[in-house]
């Protein structure tokens, strides 16, 4: 959920999506989900994301962070589809986001793309005829044969290749893929995650090329009906533990301050099952604020996140407090995450990724459909 | 107070005070040279101004352009040349408004995301944010500006009827723009989706222009260079250069609204000249007791001066005003002008700036000076004992007219040479020089016609004796007289040239149409008549005409602008047959028309040659989009429609080069005995569903272009209104003078039996005498100031020749009416005269 309204937000950054539905599939239950089928687009639904964060070591123990995401967001509905002759009707606007962290030297690096794809520059691939799931500019999701995938990103001063490859099956977040947005009928989307991909690639940074290993997570998500009002922003944990485990847990805040009853969370076991954590189950407390001096933004930044359900108790902190994408006009913070604490009494560690939005302003487009 | 100034004000302040309307007048002729002055200025940068910003609007904040119809797929290669930062495409129609007659839009296809870097201007939806996946969706969806929404009272969601390239098409109001980092020029500029926008105006595959930013604005040239290289035929430049051509196009004709302009302050001049001279004259005894108690020579000419500046300051400011007043009147004539001939422009508002206001004060204040200086001189000359001495003060106007008609003579020699030279390979505006020269020695011929008329009425014991009388009295006050005249002669022979000028203009063209224009009937879209030639007729439209049995042939037509080694030019696409039609200088149309429509050669138009300086056998070179192309011309024919030229090329040859096979209008000849009426009918029913075009009929389109010709030169007719009036002011200005400077000797006259009606005839003779002189040197000097508008200045600036042809009815009544108006000018001081009160006047003797 909490993509969904990241891709409003980002969208923000130029300008706003209506919220018109007319048209478009809605997200219900009884989604066969079938892969690799499901990891290329669906054009019927209004918004989709290819989503990736991920922990990343170099061999001489420099570690970095990174996140890549390749966005859709439809214009016109199947509808609405007339033949023109022009290339510049297009069916959906394409953009993303590459950040790389840079652990040891305390550095973040951000960069965006938006594209229209008239010229084929960007789009997204059914994987039939093309094995690349998405693309955007010399940005690229593939997909190999074997089922592993191949991610590329790059802006001048960093390029990403990694392959990735998932240790775990698919994970299906809410009714079984189904992740419910609201109480209102409709208001949800078709959510699955790789949640332990074992990656393994270069990267280049500056002039140097650095042989990197470790772990991603993936989110693809489709839905046409998603916004609540009166939303401010959303906080996302993404973890995953040395014990085989791995955490998700959104947290939507109101503008009242109160906490949105859709929150929720997933817990998968070491054998792939997964646990749905309802909001009552979470008990997430920030500790330590960072203030952004670009945008003057007080994130927080370390948490203590305890399940009682699942005897969790973790201590989430960052290595690196600056790793806000100060866009205009709408900026977030999202980054790579430590995370140490017990299950069942016993010593865990981690790492993961937390995102942060709403801190600088308000979210734009959360507040339109009110 | 220093004492200086003391001196002054007591001098001048209070003599001015006492001579108020003299000073009014003084006032207001600086006022309406400035105000003519300022308002040309205004309309025409309010005109180029609004081009600018026009093209300003398009190109946002783009380094570079790449024009022409360019090939879409030329966006990703111009954008992974080294050096190019961001790329964006944008095409551009024209869209009419046949809900609002006259009324249109402006249609600019931009790309939404690319776009956005470059754009200084910002879509607002009203109910919430500028929604984008609307704007992407929606065919036919627009941006319109706030100011045209609230004009039209269309807000969002608003749907509207448009013609594009005459097919009716449905708009929809989506956003609202806003002005971003720069006001929004144009009110009717409208942006939308260029996806939408190439469907719209059935252009897929192709835009207007790339916009382009650089990596390094400020060394752009191998940039320019490689995206030249991408293709051949590719306009790579400033977005700037677009305003700047057209600002050059534009140049000439504002030099001749300028110049024209300039003559309403020479006559000013005059009236300062008069005005300060009798103020000179009058004062010789004050002046010469302010020499007598030591005041130097030098303080005396700024007293003079200084009384001058007391008209020019306030005429300055006064024309200030009225300038702007004047501006928006003229403005709408100008930028109907601009867009006939040569681009369309919208001006929406006036553009004023310092500048223009400060060149004007500085005009004003350099004509006041300029006419002051003379007489100024003269006063500080005055020796004190001559002055106190009493009956001295008459020397000064027994002057005769001395040997000022040897320099008439020597003006007229420079005029003659300036017109040589311009005419041969001077610079252009070496012609206006001739025109100043004319008009020099018809004012310095004043003093020697004034004479000669004296002479004349003095001879002729036939007429009245107030007649005679006002003739001794004009010839011994001969150079306050001839200064007037001459003001009125300067003024007559402008107007007078003017009317010979536009008459034979008129003639020529008229003459052209009727050879040129034969065709039965010639159909357009709408939108080509009211906004420039910029749409083009449905490809159905032409087979239904070419299909018609009556139709014994159907001629296309279509202009467009392309580069050529002689820069843009505008290359008319012709396909037909020739037709006798065209009037070519010195050799056969019809075997020079035969090259042009088998493809072998290109033929030009009169401008075109005398601009570039070929002939026939010379080469054009034209960057086409499959590469150089060079053509022989084989012929040059008269042509008024472009002072820039134009280039004629056949439709097959074209195809060849260009991959565009539209076409802006079609002249179609019928069969005999099918009747144009009908045919024209059966058009508008056949095609009514696609579009709104204009049928015209030989005559109509006749009457069409010489409206617009007569649009043309409605500026010129306020201009020599204009200086008809001031000048006709000045008639008053040396009336009312005449009649309190001699307030003495007209009361003598009273009291020797002249009634008030011989006073005031005396009076009204010699404005007679004056207005009818004037008239007569003005339209003596008017013919050959003609002839140099018409033989030097056209060809000069616009390349074309005009036959001279006399209007001459309307030469025959010009004395008439300027006596008439003379005579009016006349009343008020006879009035004066009449009424004067014998006693009071004669206390003083």
């Amino acid at each position: 959920m909490k993509r969904v309204l990241l891709l409003t937000m980002l969208l923000g950054l130029a300008f706003a999506f209506g919220e018109d539905a007319a048209g478009w599939r809605a997200a219900e239950p009884g989604w066969k989900f079938d892969w690799p089928r499901d990891h290329a687009l669906h054009a019927d639904f209004k918004t989709e994301w290819w989503y990736f964060t991920g922990n990343l070591r170099a061999a001489d123990g420099r570690r970095f962070g990174y996140q890549v995401t390749f966005f859709r967001q439809g214009v016109r509905a199947p509808g609405q589809r007339v033949a023109a002759k022009s290339r510049f009707v297009v069916d959906d606007v394409k953009f993303g986001h590459f950040t790389i962290t840079d652990v040891s030297a305390k550095q973040f690096h951000f960069s965006q793309q938006l594209l229209r794809g008239a010229f084929g520059e960007a789009g997204f691939g059914d994987l039939k005829n093309d094995q690349r799931a998405a693309w955007l500019g010399d940005w690229s999701l593939t997909l190999d044969a074997d089922g592993t995938m191949r991610l590329h990103a790059s802006d001048g001063a960093c390029t990403l290749d990694l392959h990735l490859e998932s240790a775990k099956p698919w994970v299906l977040h809410g009714d079984a893929g189904l992740s419910t947005k609201a109480d209102v009928p409709g208001h949800a989307s078709q959510y699955y995650s790789g949640t332990r991909m074992r990656s393994r690639g270069t990267l280049k940074n500056g002039g140097e090329t650095i042989a990197i290993e470790g772990e991603s997570w993936f989110d693809h998500e489709w839905a046409t009906n998603q916004l609540a009002p009166g939303q401010s922003g959303w906080d996302w944990f993404s973890v995953q533990l040395d014990d085989g485990t791995e955490l998700m847990i959104y947290r939507l805040r109101k503008k009242d301050g109160s906490v949105d009853g859709a929150s929720a969370g997933s817990f998968i076991a070491k054998d792939g099952s997964v646990r749905h954590l309802r909001l009552d189950e979470l008990k997430l407390t920030p500790v330590k604020f960072w203030q952004s001096t670009r945008t003057r933004a007080k994130y927080p930044i370390a948490w203590r996140v305890e399940v009682p359900s699942l005897s969790l108790a973790l201590d989430v902190t960052t290595p690196v407090e600056s790793q806000e994408l100060a866009l205009d006009p709408v900026a977030y913070w999202e980054g790579l995450i430590e995370v140490r604490g017990t299950r069942d009494g016993r010593a865990v560690n981690g790492h993961g990724y937390l995102e942060l939005t709403g801190y600088a302003g308000e979210v734009a487009g959360l507040s339109a459909p009110e | 107070m220093p004492p200086f100034l003391r001196i002054f004000w007591w001098n001048v302040a209070r003599y001015v005070r006492r001579h108020r309307v003299l000073a009014l007048f003084n006032v207001l002729s600086i006022a309406l040279g400035i105000a003519v002055y300022l308002a040309i200025r205004i309309a025409n940068e309010s005109a180029t101004k609004a081009f600018a910003a026009g093209v300003d609007l398009v190109a946002g904040k783009a380094h570079l352009e790449v024009r022409g119809d360019v090939d879409e797929t030329q966006w990703p290669k111009v954008a992974r040349v080294p050096g190019v930062n961001a790329v964006t495409g944008v095409i551009e129609a024209v869209a009419a408004l046949p809900d609002w007659p006259g009324e249109y839009l402006r249609l600019t296809g931009v790309e939404a995301i690319s776009g956005a870097a470059f754009r200084t201007f910002e879509m607002r939806a009203d109910a919430g944010r500028f929604d984008i996946g609307k704007w992407m969706s929606t065919p036919g969806g627009v941006a319109i500006t706030r100011e045209f929404a609230q004009r039209r009272g269309l807000h969002e969601g608003s749907e509207l009827r448009a013609i594009v390239d005459g097919r009716t098409v449905q708009l929809k109001v989506l956003a609202l723009i806003d002005a971003g980092d720069v006001p929004v020029a144009d009110s009717r500029f409208a942006a939308m989706d260029i996806g939408w926008a190439q469907e719209l105006l059935q252009r897929a595959g192709r835009v207007t222009s790339l916009q382009v930013m650089l990596a390094d604005p400020l060394h752009p040239a191998k940039v320019t260079e490689q995206i030249a290289a991408l293709a051949p035929g590719l306009q790579v430049g400033p977005p700037r250069q677009r305003s700047e051509q057209v600002g050059k196009m534009l140049a000439a004709f504002q030099l001749n609204l300028t110049a024209l302009s300039m003559v309403s302050l020479l006559v000013g001049v005059f009236l300062i000249h008069n005005t300060v001279w009798t103020s000179v004259a009058r004062r010789r005894v004050q002046i010469g007791i302010l020499r007598a108690i030591g005041l130097p020579a030098w303080r005396v000419r700024c007293i003079f001066l200084g009384e001058a500046l007391l008209y020019a300051l306030p005429g300055v400011l006064l024309g200030a005003a009225g300038g702007v007043l004047l501006a928006q009147k003229l403005s709408g004539a100008v930028q109907q002008t601009v867009t006939s001939l040569y681009a369309l422009v919208n001006v929406d508002r006036l553009w004023l700036d310092w500048r223009q206001f400060s060149v004007a004060a500085i005009y004003g204040i350099g004509a006041a000076i300029f006419g002051a200086w003379g007489p100024a001189a003269e006063a500080s000359r005055v020796e004190p004992v001559e002055a106190l001495r009493r009956g001295v003060e008459k020397r000064g106007e027994r002057e005769r007219a001395r040997g000022w008609w040897l320099w008439a003579l020597a003006a007229c020699a420079v005029a003659a040479l300036c017109a040589w030279s311009a005419l041969t390979n001077g610079p252009a505006w070496i012609a206006f020089g001739a025109a100043f020269f004319v008009l020099l020695a018809a004012s310095l011929f004043a003093p020697l016609s004034l004479s000669l008329a004296c002479a004349f009425v003095k001879i002729t014991r036939a007429l009245p004796v107030t007649v005679q009388l006002a003739a001794r009295r004009l010839s011994r006050s001969l150079r306050r007289s001839a200064v007037t005249a001459a003001a009125l002669a300067a003024a007559v022979a402008m107007y007078v040239a003017l009317v010979v000028m536009t008459h034979s203009f008129r003639h020529s063209l008229d003459a052209w149409i009727g050879r040129g224009i034969i065709a039965d009937l010639f159909i357009a879209p709408a939108a080509n008549e009211s906004f420039g030639m910029n749409s083009f007729l449905p490809q159905s439209a032409v087979d239904w005409l070419r299909a018609r049995p009556e139709a014994a042939a159907a001629d296309t037509y279509r202009e467009m602008t392309v580069p050529t080694n002689f820069g843009p030019a505008m290359l008319v696409v012709l396909d037909g047959a020739y037709r006798d039609n065209l009037t070519f200088i010195e050799d056969d149309g019809a075997s020079a028309m035969a090259r042009v429509f088998s493809g072998e050669a290109v033929v030009v138009t009169e401008p075109f040659a005398r601009k570039h300086r070929v002939k026939v056998g010379s080469r054009v070179r034209f960057d086409t989009p499959r590469g150089p192309l060079e053509s022989e011309i084989s012929g040059v024919y008269a042509d008024y429609s472009r002072d820039q030229g134009s280039v004629v090329m056949g439709s097959a040859l074209f195809r060849r080069h260009w991959d565009d096979a539209r076409v802006m209008s079609v002249a179609v000849y019928l069969r005999p005995g099918a009747s144009a009426e009908n045919f024209g009918d059966a058009f508008r029913a056949a095609f009514a569903e696609k579009g709104t075009f204009v049928v015209n009929t030989t005559r109509s389109l006749r009457e069409r272009i010489l409206r617009v010709f007569d649009q043309t030169f409605a500026v010129t007719h306020v201009l020599r209104t204009v200086a008809i009036l001031v000048a006709i002011a000045g008639v008053l200005l040396t009336m009312t003078t005449m009649v309190t400077e001699r307030r003495r000797e007209l009361a003598l006259v009273r009291a020797l039996g002249g009634g008030p009606g011989f006073v005031s005839g005396l009076v009204l003779s010699e404005a007679a005498l004056l207005g009818v002189t004037s008239a007569l040197l003005g339209v003596a000097a008017g013919v050959p100031l003609a002839m140099v508008l018409t033989w030097v200045v056209n060809p000069a600036f616009f390349g074309w020749t005009i036959q001279l042809h006399m209007p001459w009815a309307a030469l025959a009544w010009t004395p008439v009416w300027i006596l008439a108006a003379a005579l009016v000018a006349a009343w008020w001081p006879a009035r004066l005269a009449r009424n004067e009160e014998i006693a009071e006047a004669l206390h003083d003797e």
